[in-house]
């Protein structure tokens, strides 16, 4: 045991050696930090950029409801905005310009990605970390070492946790000096303010990249010792990260569009319009057309009336003001019934489309965690909080928002009418004491607790191919 | 030179690598025209719901165009179905913005097969062309038979070229003949048009990679080093100049996100409804709609046309940045091919806009009459082609030759021994 520990320990010292004294190491080490910095550098001022628009356009927002507040057009006016995240920098995750809901939307968010940390890691460090490995085992053989190694008393699966061990070491050093040098770039930058939770979203950031980064070194070792010569082994290898890298993901939600197809979202924006406007304003007409026939009776010529007429004729005769008033309340009773039905009604159509788009999602997901890229890509996004997650919490923090306001609205409304019977939709309401909407993140906690099945995935990729390596390597021809 | 050529067909086409790329590629061509087609379905049946019946002149929808099976682009947003009235444009969700993981990851089309893939296949196939023979002590010997060194480059540039491209090229016309036979797509003559210029376009562009492929084998002496320097050149110019030029061009450009013009819009409309509505309170005088629609419209009018031409700026700059990249320059050119690219999103526009301000009195009700319909065809071809894609053909060529000039330069002074 003792004995087998110490070739171990060896094996995994050559590695790392051969490794850091290799020009691959060294360019890999260049490579990454100019990748990373640059990228973080222009992501940072991107940022920037964005924030202050983001603040802007809330400050703009603002001085408006103070302004021109009214009941009448209070959700049209007041539209939560979805702050951009500081740790964007690292990871862009779901980008509100390519969601391209405005008329004026940058169609080239539409068109072409941007690359950020993500990317780097998914596609630049995982194809590093197979150019590493794919020889790790075939390369020995077409040396001649790898005979020599096992006459030494080396055992086989020694032979490839060494090598494992040793190529990781290698592999996981350049990303990670890169990584600090970004995360450098990021703390010194005054367009940032760091946070003692982005440290620890940062280190398990880090901790996810090394863990994906060694599921290659493990599928280059798997191949490695599955072929006879090098030149085999890189091709097996690129196949596969080909397929797990830019296949599957990728195809991902295009399959579970077709396997679970919901109607189209425009259909259903229709539908619901339709409720809560056409549908809304033909109930509203003949229910109060019943209202006035039933009870109002005597003031039908007055109503058939234009409204300066109306008010000459209401300021000539107190009793048919009161009379008028007692109907224009009970009219406005009928307005708020008629939009809370048909509202309830349209929520329950989109509730139902929501389901079944969440299904759909969910099921896109599923198919790409079978690939470890969509893996690492969940829990980056979701650390930083620019993946689904965020945006599924920040859109429940905007609706009971939009819920608190609405109420807020309705008092101050109430308020005012008492004060006030004249006092309508259209008027100026005062909403300056309103609450206001503060985006608050997730705690990392949960953010890290909602990447948990993702790392699991990640291991048992890096776990599944590391024992193939072993069971391949008990078997392979060293001669 | 055509020994060479044959040579290196008769070496190449038995070996396991050709098996094991070919396999690749024809997988991915596979998969891709099933995913594609699926999703050009979807979007047709998405249109033919949701297209105007009758005179529903304030409903816009374009139907998808069959080359965007190939090259999707901007397709899921050209095919949105806009609502037309006095007070502006309002966009109807895509059928993709509902499942958000397609903003997560990239369109898997043929398009994402030739620049990524066929790229890294060239790569693939010609990284050791120089090298491989020196390794092997070959180059010495076919330089002491008396074959020139230009005609060995020419000889293996094309043809390795021709073990990546011929396989491609078959597929990719199965393809197109499959994808013409199919339901809900009409092959017209432009769709044929199309289809050759991006078939011409992939021969440039694998030719491209081939001879980087061979640049790197003749820069360095050893095959695996090779490797993972035509790797190291794809990597840049496939995923790192194209995807930070983006951000770069939006930086520079500082030209804020359609969410604030959006606003502007919005809250103008409001202020204008507000003021009307407290006006008419005082004076008691009847509402006037259209002076509202009126005030609304030149209001919106003002806004697009201060920010249209700045978008438009931030589009050119971003494809300036992005065809420094010839994967860039590939992506602009077959998606405006496909006519889904950044000219046909900026002509829609343009022409919704328009037609916006010539029926506005008529959308709004303030004019009785019919509305026009709204038109709006695919740009010829002969258009597209005069366009930006000129631009993006150019660098392509100039890559192209820019890597051939280097591979053979290096070749040439390429030590043997």
């Amino acid at each position: 045991m003792t004995h087998g520990r110490h070739f171990l320990r060896s094996l995994v010292a050559r590695e790392i050696l051969e490794n850091f004294l290799s020009a691959r190491f060294v360019i890999m080490s260049l490579v990454s930090v100019a990748l990373i910095v640059t990228t973080i550098f222009v992501l940072t001022a991107s940022y920037e950029g964005e924030h202050r628009d983001y603040l802007g356009r809330v400050r703009q927002q603002d001085q408006f409801i103070d302004q021109f507040g009214h009941h009448n057009r209070l959700g049209w006016m007041s539209r939560q905005m979805r702050p951009p995240s500081h740790l964007q920098v690292l990871v862009l995750g779901i980008d509100r310009e390519s969601q391209q809901e405005n008329f004026i939307s940058n169609p080239v968010a539409a068109l072409l990605s941007r690359l950020d940390f993500s990317v780097i890691v998914t596609i630049i460090f995982s194809l590093m970390a197979m150019l590493f490995s794919y020889d790790a085992i075939s390369g020995e053989r077409e040396a001649g070492t790898l005979r020599l190694l096992l006459a030494s008393g080396a055992s086989r699966h020694s032979i490839v946790l060494g090598k494992f061990l040793g190529g990781l070491a290698g592999v996981l050093i350049p990303p990670s000096i890169a990584a600090l040098a970004g995360f450098l770039v990021i703390a010194l930058s005054p367009a940032v303010q760091l946070t003692a939770q982005d440290f620890v979203v940062f280190g398990v950031l880090l901790f996810g990249s090394w863990l994906y980064i060694a599921v290659f070194v493990a599928l280059g070792i798997l191949f490695s010792a599955r072929s006879r010569t090098s030149g085999q082994s890189i091709l097996k290898s690129l196949f596969v990260w080909v397929v797990l890298v830019l296949v599957i993901p990728n195809i991902s939600p295009f399959l579970a569009a077709e396997l679970y197809s919901i109607p189209s979202a425009a259909k259903i924006e229709q539908e619901t319009f339709l409720i809560t406007d056409r549908e809304r304003d033909e109930i509203l007409r003949k229910r109060w057309k019943e209202m006035v026939s039933t009870k109002y009776a005597d003031l039908n010529q007055i109503i058939a009336l234009g409204r300066p007429e109306i008010e000459a004729r209401l300021a000539k005769d107190a009793s048919l003001r009161s009379r008028y008033d007692a109907y224009s309340r009970e009219y406005e009773d009928l307005v708020k019934q008629v939009n809370l039905e048909q509202r309830k009604k349209a929520e329950k159509v989109s509730e139902t489309f929501q389901e079944r788009s969440k299904r759909q999602e969910q099921l896109a997901k599923t198919l790409t965690s079978l690939s470890p890229s969509a893996n690492f890509a969940f829990v980056a996004t979701d650390l930083t909080e620019t993946g689904i997650e965020a945006v599924d919490h920040w859109a429940r923090q905007a609706g009971e928002y939009n819920r608190d306001m609405w109420r807020y609205a309705e008092t101050r409304y109430t308020q005012e009418k008492e004060k006030n019977p004249a006092f309508d939709w259209n008027d100026y309401l005062d909403l300056r004491a309103r609450p206001r909407f503060e985006y608050r993140p997730s705690g990392v906690g949960d953010r890290i607790a909602a990447t948990a099945p993702n790392f699991g995935v990640l291991f048992l990729f890096g776990f599944v191919f590391l024992a193939g390596a072993l069971a391949s390597f008990q078997r392979y021809d060293v001669r | 030179m055509i020994t060479i050529w044959r040579k290196e067909i008769q070496e190449n086409i038995t070996t396991y690598r050709f098996f094991v790329l070919t396999g690749l590629l024809f997988v991915l061509v596979v998969v891709s025209l099933i995913v594609s087609y699926g999703d050009y379905q979807l979007r047709m049946e998405n249109y033919n719901v949701l297209r105007p019946q009758g005179s529903e002149a304030q409903k816009i929808i374009l139907q998808p165009q069959p080359l965007s099976i190939f090259a999707k682009g901007l397709d899921a947003n050209l095919g949105r179905l806009y609502t037309l009235s006095a007070l502006g444009v309002e966009v109807h969700s895509s059928q993709q913005s509902i499942n958000r993981l397609f903003s997560l990851f990239t369109v898997p089309d043929m398009l994402f097969v030739i620049k990524v893939l066929l790229a890294f296949i060239a790569i693939l196939f010609s990284f050791d062309a120089i090298s491989g023979e020196k390794e092997m002590g070959t180059l010495k010997l076919m330089l002491a038979s008396g074959a020139k060194r230009a005609e060995i480059v020419a000889g293996k540039l094309f043809g390795r070229f021709t073990l990546v491209f011929v396989p491609f090229a078959l597929l990719f016309l199965a393809t197109a003949i499959l994808v013409s036979l199919l339901p809900d797509v009409s092959a017209s003559p432009e769709y044929w048009a199309g289809i050759g210029l991006i078939g011409g376009a992939s021969a440039v562009y694998v030719l491209l990679w081939t001879a980087t492929g061979m640049f790197a084998s003749a820069l360095v002496h050893r095959s695996a080093v090779a490797m993972v320097l035509g790797l190291g050149i794809w990597t840049l110019f496939v995923f790192v100049v194209p995807n930070l030029g983006v951000t770069v061009a939006q930086s520079i450009s500082d030209v804020p996100p359609g969410d604030r013009v959006e606003m502007e819009s919005r809250l103008t409309a409001i202020q204008s409804i507000y003021e009307t509505l407290q006006r008419v309170k005082v004076t008691h005088e009847e509402r006037d709609f259209a002076r509202i629609m009126t005030q609304i419209h030149e209001a919106n009018s003002h806004l697009f046309e201060q920010y249209a031409p700045r978008l438009n700026k931030l589009v050119g700059l971003t494809r300036g940045i992005v065809r420094l990249s010839p994967a860039g320059a590939l992506g602009l050119f077959v998606t405006e091919v496909a006519h889904t690219g950044l000219s046909e999103d900026q002509r829609l526009k343009s022409a919704v806009w328009l037609y916006i301000d010539r029926n506005f009195k008529r959308l709004g009700g303030l004019e009785k009459g019919p509305v026009d319909q709204f038109r709006l065809e695919p740009m010829p071809i002969a258009d597209i082609l005069g366009g930006s894609t000129l631009a993006d053909t150019i660098v392509l060529i100039l890559f192209c030759a820019g890597f051939i000039g280097l591979a053979t330069w290096r070749s040439l002074t390429y030590d043997p021994r």
